[in-house]
């Protein structure tokens, strides 16, 4: 961003400046008046004036990105948190009672909330444990396997391992947030 | 070479596995080497293969200025082995990570179950 906005202030000017000097054919007389030089000078300015304008934006809507990030993702760690500690602790339960527990409901709502958060590199381990997610609610759903409990899925422990992974991340990207 | 945390992730996941399977039992202990800048709680422990695993609540002070400071809770995971001389010595700690929060939660849950901690309540 910052080099685009050095880009887009001093390419424009040095142009100009060129023009000026070479008397390349960009002003339609030769002869430039004073009061020429004056609005030149002001459109110049005034440029400058909108892309800083637009930078300062810019900033605040990054600023509020950031600190809303780093509102909500100590709730959504400790929802993932109990999520897992859940799945840890009824592992051996039934696919068949598996269904009637309440982190099966918990992760696609975990998940789309840090969805909605921007300013993180979270998308990729979203992702992937949302399908993670779906192959689980497969396995649950699959009549066949009813009676097996959850301990027995490969499933089941690599959507635990994803999810405690999200945690992880989310601890490290807010000790960074709190350092800078 | 050294272990990743991917590498204790899947190591914890896994005791948490078996330790659901009931083929790891942790009891209470008191036996693991101290940190004079933290204050166990409490600390579980169990022995599988030849190594001993001790999982512990913890707290430190977490220090905010030069003289403020709070209590901070974390849990922590350790790795002894027997030596020669029949004494454990840790050979490895875990790093910080929500899975031995896990381990914690599950372990403190099975401990109460095993010792009946609501026997005589639920008849």
């Amino acid at each position: 961003m910052r080099i685009g906005l050095i880009t887009a202030s001093v390419l424009p000017l040095l142009i100009l400046m060129c023009g000026w000097i070479f008397k390349w054919p960009i002003f339609p007389n030769t002869a430039i008046s004073k009061a020429d030089t004056w609005t030149i000078a002001g459109t110049a300015l005034s440029y400058l004036g909108f892309l800083f304008s637009a930078y300062a934006a810019y900033g605040v809507g990054a600023l509020s990105r950031k600190y809303f990030a780093k509102t909500r993702f100590p709730e959504i760690r400790s929802k993932l948190i109990n999520i897992t500690t859940d799945m840890a602790k009824v592992a051996n339960k039934r696919a068949l009672d598996l269904r009637a527990e309440r982190f099966p409901s918990q992760i696609p709502v975990a998940l789309g909330e840090i969805e909605r958060i921007h300013g993180h590199k979270l998308s990729k381990k979203t992702n992937a444990t949302t399908n993670q997610y779906k192959l689980f609610i497969e396995w649950i759903n699959y009549p066949g396997n009813r009676d097996r409990v959850g301990n027995d899925a490969t499933v089941y422990w690599d959507l635990f391992r994803a999810l405690n992974e999200i945690s992880d991340e989310i601890t490290a990207f807010l000790r960074e947030q709190e350092s800078k | 070479m050294a272990y990743s945390n991917q590498d204790w992730v899947n190591a914890i996941t896994k005791l948490i596995e078996l330790s659901s399977k009931q083929e790891v039992v942790w009891d209470l202990t008191s036996e693991y080497e101290a940190d004079p800048w933290t204050e166990v709680d409490r600390a579980y422990d169990a022995s599988l293969n030849g190594m001993r695993y001790v999982v512990k609540s913890s707290r430190y002070r977490h220090y905010t200025d030069v003289d403020e400071w709070y209590w901070a809770n974390r849990f922590e995971f350790e790795i002894y082995k027997l030596t020669a001389s029949k004494a454990y010595v840790r050979i490895a700690k875990a790093p910080d990570l929500t899975t031995i929060s896990n381990l914690y939660a599950m372990v403190e849950d099975n401990y109460a179950y095993k010792e009946g901690a609501l026997k005589g309540l639920l008849t």
